[in-house]
């Protein structure tokens, strides 16, 4: 569904170019799982971001097939999208979950996996049902976010990014700031939970252990992707 | 920031005490009479017998020589023309005219007693010591008057401001409108001398032949028989009173320096808000500089005394910078300030000595107390922020404890407020009841921001989830930005107050003079030929007021006549009045009188007392029953009303004439007032051009109200903005992910806009009772013990719809900036700033 060419990224930092991307080719397909390790600084949230289209990639193109919206029969190419259609798209076709600030605090677990789905307008009761019993947060969605631990607080993120039906889900560190039991408690999770919603994910993480878990490893080092 | 609020706070501080003394000395002065020993004034209580140089002479000879004459006029001084050749061309160099005083001084020095200060004052013995060294100031300067060659005497400050306005400089410049010049100027510093120039009285009327004796001055005791000797020889139209029973004066004074000190304060706490705010703005940005401080080891008391002191001399150096900007600013402001008050209090503001070095440890005083009070609680705050790594919130128990203090706050506020605003008679205590009912305000509103947004919530409809993630972010917001709410509310409050106020005013003198105007045109005419008379074959008919000043329990009372014609009776506007349905009838046959509000509320007089008054025309004490209390606005004078026909026309004096007639017998009349002598376009006013003459003064008046209104609301957004300012790296990350959910840029500035409209609404909402009660307090406790006059409520939605608006829209103004800036960073810059 999205198809990644020739992507390039570069920043200049005190007249020094730094290319961080350089010549990005990857396919992902509906349904596929995708880790991406890599040194700090190597890239991989560049990456991230340009797959959000949070942020332009200097050369290149991000072909969007998408096989929900069948108004759409022709590839568009997400880098060029304005910034409506970028909020758009996230909107309807992307899920998003951070390291940490994953919740809004003041609204209760429940009503923040709603917000996406009350933003698309597509509120489905036993789609949600099924995303909490599979994330096992059932008993928590009358409490306020900071009365939840750490990995509670996760899968919840995870809840939340998938409650709007995206087909893409892009994870930047989810479990980065979980002790490595818990990591990969909710690692094993929110991949389980894509693969029963074949919702296709992209996630980056430091753990070879967390990466195990996904269909493809890639490795980015020196701004060019490998699988592994 | 923190600078320009200080600066702010000490500027207006200061330059409303400079005021505040100056008027505070100009007004003593005015008793204080220049002429030391001053007992007792001669003054003519008839506006058309003027007191006259022969009244002077008369009396002198009779063998008062105790009596010294002061005469006045109001000029303009101009300078001559430096081009011209002609010594008659002159421009004018004052834009408002200056009092010219004379005084009699060769009688005055011919006194024996003159010379001998200290002989006079054993008799006012335990005042002596304190006035001697001002009396020594007037005989030096009185002595310079009388002797030697004409000179005369002025306020430095006055001189320079002359001079300021010279277009070049001249040795001796300053002339008449004639271009004879005026005498050489000295220079004399003593409050005493206030606005005006004095000189000797011959001096006076060579320059001025047309200045009129304004009043005799008794200097030094009367005795017994020789007060009671002068009291028979004054011919009918003088008055005898005592040279310190200004009492209503300075009742008035009083009332008008609190109400500047109201300011004052209002503009200093106001000040206090946007300090704390600024000080959490500035301990904000350094956060993660002092946290590093921390971990190198430096104690928490060790930062905590160092900000401290940092405050300390900030604030220092920002009250001197004050206190200057703040005397200047007087400066600057005094011609329209003198105006204003001139109109609004009658008083007149002179130069008041001002010492730089006191006012700045009476300023810096008090913006160091305040500063240090306003920063310790953000102060307060960082500490704990430091001493712990996470914020933890509020216990329930902890919330549960401070909700009951809000509440137990709102109970005793509102409680002394309730007492003070029931038993208090001073003016000072009902201002801090009113201030106390502000308050009480204050803590309801916090004590109800959880209830009433949970209550707004509910209202909004499901189709809009982020509006309902809003409002409940509002609720977080509301408390962290309380002080702001707080500020908000209290400019609220004020505004709401004195706009009721001031509208009510507006309505019920509208309402009032619609009312009393009934005839179809108003004559303003004082002295010879007697309108009437014109009058009398033109058909129209003329009614004139006739008035007398009486004794009334030691005080001044105007006794009034009024037409008893069924015309008038219902232009009458009562504020209470008998039930009785024989009202006008006995009104007319002289049995009962109406008084005004000023007189019943300050001699304490009810609906069908009786009190002794004497006949307008006989002067005979009788009992008059009060059969009604009449409306007589923003007057200060007592009033009593009596029939027209009592009224005697030789007795009495006559300013102005009600006429009514058809157009074409008015022109008879404006003819024959032109054949006269009389100015018929100057003099006869149609109602409705009086009417706008009123309204016009009346909102003049009031535009300093509007202003000081709008200033409140600009600085209480202000500081909510600089609230907005510091949370907005608190709710960073919470924007980011809404945006990241795909909600445009746009749409999130608005949710910010609306999360901040939304507290001042709530704010609002609950400022709308406070108000009313406000502007209710204000209008029946102030006014009432202030000028002893009062006026209905009016509470008119439209008006308060209006502040509603204004108030929002000055909110938005201000906080949109900060709600722009942080829209438009693209999102990734927030997504990588967050992780
Ligand atoms: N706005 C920017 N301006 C300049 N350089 C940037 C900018 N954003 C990112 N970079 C640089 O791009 C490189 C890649 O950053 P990125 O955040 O993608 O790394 P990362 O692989 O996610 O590292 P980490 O594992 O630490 O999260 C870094 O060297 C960073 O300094
Ligand atoms: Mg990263």
């Amino acid at each position: 569904m999205l198809a990644l060419k020739n992507l390039q990224k570069s920043y200049t930092d005190a007249g020094e170019k730094h290319t961080i991307l350089n010549n990005i080719n990857l396919t992902i397909n509906a349904g596929d799982s995708i880790s991406i390790q890599g040194a700090s600084g190597s890239g991989k949230s560049t990456l991230l971001h340009l797959l959000a289209a949070l942020d332009k990639p200097d050369s290149g193109e991000i072909l969007l097939n998408s096989s929900l919206d069948e108004t759409q029969t022709e590839n568009q190419d997400i880098t060029q999208f304005t910034e409506r259609q970028a909020d758009q798209y996230r909107q309807f076709q992307v899920g998003l979950i951070f390291q940490k600030f994953n919740l809004i605090d003041c609204i209760t677990v429940m009503e923040n996996i709603m917000l996406p789905a009350k933003i698309t307008g597509k509120v489905e009761h036993e789609y949600i049902q099924e995303l909490l019993n599979a994330l096992g947060i059932k008993s928590h969605i009358n409490k306020l976010p900071n009365q939840l631990s750490g990995g509670e607080q996760q899968r919840v993120a995870i809840a939340r990014g998938l409650s709007h039906q995206p087909p893409l889900l892009l994870a930047d560190e989810p479990t980065g700031n979980l002790d490595s039991k818990n990591s990969d408690l909710v690692s094993q999770l929110l991949v389980d939970t894509c693969k029963q919603l074949n919702t296709a994910l992209v996630m980056v993480t430091h753990s070879r252990k967390v990466a195990m878990l996904t269909q493809q490893q890639w490795y980015l080092d020196d701004g060019s992707l490998t699988r592994i | 920031m923190l600078m320009a609020s200080l600066i702010i706070a000490a500027a207006g501080l200061s330059a409303v005490l400079v005021i505040n003394s100056s008027a505070k000395q100009s007004y003593s002065s005015e008793q204080q009479f220049l002429v030391p020993n001053v007992t007792q004034t001669i003054t003519s209580n008839s506006s058309n017998l003027k007191l006259t140089k022969q009244d002077y002479s008369v009396l002198r000879v009779k063998g008062f020589s105790q009596l010294i004459a002061v005469a006045q006029t109001k000029q303009h001084i101009y300078t001559n023309n430096q081009a011209a050749t002609q010594a008659s061309e002159t421009t004018k160099v004052t834009q408002r005219r200056i009092d010219f005083t004379g005084i009699d001084t060769f009688s005055l020095l011919s006194l024996p007693d003159f010379l001998n200060p200290v002989a006079l004052s054993e008799q006012s013995n335990v005042a002596a010591k304190t006035i001697s060294s001002a009396s020594d100031d007037s005989n030096q300067l009185i002595r310079q008057l009388g002797f030697g060659e004409p000179i005369a005497i002025l306020h430095p400050q006055l001189l320079e401001q002359l001079l300021g306005q010279l277009p070049d400089q001249q040795l001796e410049p300053f002339t008449t409108e004639a271009g004879t010049p005026l005498p050489k100027f000295n220079t004399f510093e003593s409050a005493a001398l206030g606005n005006d120039i004095i000189m000797d009285i011959a001096d006076l009327y060579r320059l001025y032949p047309n200045a009129e004796l304004s009043m005799l001055l008794v200097v030094g005791e009367l005795s017994k028989a020789k007060q009671d000797r002068l009291q028979e020889s004054l011919p009918n139209h003088l008055q005898l009173t005592n040279a310190k029973g200004a009492e209503q004066d300075s009742e008035l004074t009083s009332s008008f320096h609190l109400n500047l000190m109201a300011m004052a304060l209002l503009m200093f706490v106001v000040c206090l808000f946007i300090v704390v705010n600024a000080v959490n703005l500035l301990l904000n940005s350094r956060l993660s500089w002092l946290k590093i401080c921390r971990q190198l080891g430096i104690s928490r008391l060790q930062l905590f005394v160092v900000q401290l002191l940092e405050i300390i001399l900030l604030t220092l150096l920002a009250s001197f910078i004050g206190v200057v900007l703040g005397i200047e600013l007087a400066k600057l402001a005094s011609p329209t300030v003198q105006a204003t008050l001139e109109n609004l209090y009658s008083v007149e503001v002179g130069f008041g000595k001002v010492s730089i070095i006191g006012l700045l440890i009476q300023v810096s005083g008090i913006s160091l107390v305040g500063s240090i009070c306003a920063t310790f609680i953000p102060l307060n705050k960082l500490n704990h922020q430091l001493a712990q790594t996470k914020d933890v919130p509020l216990s329930l128990v902890q919330q549960r404890f401070w909700k009951r203090i809000i509440w137990l706050s709102f109970v005793v506020f509102a409680a002394a407020a309730y007492i003070i605003l029931n038993h208090a008679q001073a003016l000072w205590l009902l201002l801090i009841a009113t201030a106390l009912v502000i308050l009480s305000g204050c803590s309801l509103l916090l004590a109800n921001y959880p209830g009433m947004l949970a209550l707004i919530q509910r209202f909004i409809p499901a189709r809009f989830p982020l509006l309902q993630v809003s409002s409940k972010q509002s609720l977080a917001l509301s408390g962290k930005t309380k002080i702001a709410c707080c500020a908000f509310f209290i400019a609220a409050t004020s505004n709401i107050g004195m706009n009721l106020m001031v509208d009510s005013f507006r309505g019920a003198t509208v309402g009032w003079l619609e009312q009393r105007l009934v005839a179809d045109y108003y004559i303003y005419h004082n002295g010879e030929p007697n309108l009437s008379d014109l009058a009398k074959d033109t058909g129209v008919n003329v009614k004139q007021r006739l008035e007398n000043t009486i004794p009334f329990q030691g005080k001044q009372v105007q006794q009034f006549s009024y037409p008893t014609g069924e015309l008038y009776q219902q232009a009458m506007a009562f504020y209470d009045k008998s039930k009785d349905e024989n009202l006008w009838s006995e009104f007319a046959l002289g049995k009962g009188v109406l008084v005004n509000q000023q007189f019943a509320f300050g001699f304490d007089y009810k609906i069908n007392d009786v009190v002794e008054l004497p006949h307008p025309a006989t002067g005979e004490i009788s009992s008059y029953k009060i059969l009604g209390i009449i409306y007589d606005f923003g007057s200060p004078y007592k009033q009593v009303l009596m029939p027209l026909e009592m009224f005697d026309l030789s007795k009495s004096t006559c300013c102005m004439y009600a006429v009514q007639g058809a157009e074409s017998n008015i022109d008879l009349l404006r003819e024959k007032m032109l054949t006269a002598g009389l100015d018929p376009e100057g003099k006869l006013l149609k109602t409705e051009e009086l009417l706008a003459i009123s309204m016009q003064a009346f909102d003049d008046t009031f535009i300093i109200t509007d202003g000081l209104n709008v200033v409140t609301l600009l600085v209480a957004a202000l500081s909510l903005a600089c609230a907005i300012i510091v949370l907005m790296n608190d709710v960073r990350p919470q924007n980011m992910l809404i945006r990241s959910m795909g909600v445009s840029a746009l749409k999130t500035q608005l949710l910010a806009l609306f999360q901040y409209l939304l507290l001042c609404f709530v704010a609002l909402i609950f400022a709308t009772p406070f108000g009313i009660l406000l502007s209710w307090v204000l209008i029946n406790d102030i006014n009432y013990q202030a000028f002893s006059w009062t006026y209905p409520l009016i509470i008119s939605p439209m008006k308060i719809l209006q502040i509603y608006a204004t108030s929002l829209l000055v909110v938005t103004v201000v906080i949109i900036i900060p709600i722009i800036r942080a829209g438009r960073r693209p999102l990734i810059e927030d997504i990588r700033w967050v992780n």
